[in-house]
């Protein structure tokens, strides 16, 4: 039987998965760093459901026609549904629309804005895997294994490559006298750099904890790993 | 209430516990910071991927 092997229920009924779901492809799309960190589980179940909608935004990009407009708001209202876009209860429950009542924006909408506005357009030729998991290794606590989801493309990424280009470029003479492959880890250090600046503190409280313990104690391994490499490290600081 | 009939020996005891042993996970360098990593995932030491940094990771050494 391949009952039940379509989806992961993620332990919820049916709306509140869904729910989850929304409140995921959320996040995912507001989150400034375009990345958020999760369950892989819940990561691996966001994937296909984020991607639909992002093929809405992108439809709506390439659209022919003369009909184009009522295409459009058609497909951007098939996309609302994949997000908590609404907040039509709050009208209903106070009665009043136009009073100074009405509903604030909620992120649902401010998500879908940024979807149809930016993401349309950033991934109109892109038939597809518009995100990428990245797995983390296990969360202290339950042991739970967590995973980032971003969007590819985004301009930390576009940044990170253009330095490595630069880079390539203006230690071009360096590197020609060091083999190619620490050529290549130069220009990822120049990107490391880069996300270094513009990368907010993401490791969470307990991950912290749990990575200076384990510092504490391999620190002295550290160091007899260090002078093994010292050879291999006294080149490439050349090339920085 | 069921009860053992028998005494259970510590060698019968050991005997079962000989395939309970647990295997260490499989890791290997990372090519970054050369400190054992799981496959396929990113590293917890430098917070490395394929090659670039995908995670910031704390460093207090
Ligand atoms: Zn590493």
């Amino acid at each position: 039987m391949r009952h039940l092997k379509a989806h992961r229920k993620l332990g919820r009924t049916t709306e509140h998965r869904i729910s989850l779901l929304r409140n995921l492809a959320t996040s995912l799309i507001n989150s400034r760093e375009e990345r958020i960190i999760t369950t892989l589980p819940k990561a691996k179940e966001l994937r296909p459901f984020v991607e639909r909608v992002i093929t809405c935004a992108r439809r709506a990009q390439n659209l022919e026609g003369d009909d184009t407009a009522a295409q459009s708001v058609h497909l951007r209202r098939q996309a609302a549904s994949f997000f908590h876009a609404g907040n039509r209860q709050q009208a209903v429950s106070t009665g009043t629309r136009s009073t100074q009542g009405r509903a604030p924006r909620t992120a649902g909408v401010a998500a879908l804005k940024r979807l149809f506005d930016e993401l349309g357009e950033r991934y109109k030729d892109r038939p597809g895997g518009y995100t990428r998991i990245i797995k983390l290794g296990h969360r202290v606590g339950d042991n739970a294994e967590l995973a980032i989801i971003e969007l590819v493309d985004n301009p930390r990424e576009r940044a990170s490559v253009e330095s490595q280009k630069k880079r390539a470029k203006s230690s071009g003479k360096k590197t020609a006298k060091a083999s190619e492959s620490k050529a290549a880890e130069g220009g990822r250090r120049g990107g490391r750099k880069a996300d270094r600046t513009s990368e907010k503190e993401e490791t969470t409280k307990a991950r912290g904890k749990g990575e200076e313990k384990v510092e504490s104690g391999e620190a002295k391994s550290k160091g007899a790993s260090r002078s093994r490499k010292t050879e291999s490290t006294a080149e490439e600081k050349e090339t920085e | 209430m069921p009860n053992p009939k028998r005494r259970h020996s510590k060698a019968r005891t050991r005997k079962r516990r000989a395939h309970d042993a647990l295997r260490a996970p499989q890791t290997s360098l990372c090519p970054n910071c050369q400190e054992p990593r799981m496959s396929h995932r990113a590293c917890p030491k430098c917070g490395f991927y394929k090659g670039r940094e995908v995670i910031h990771v704390e460093q207090n050494t």
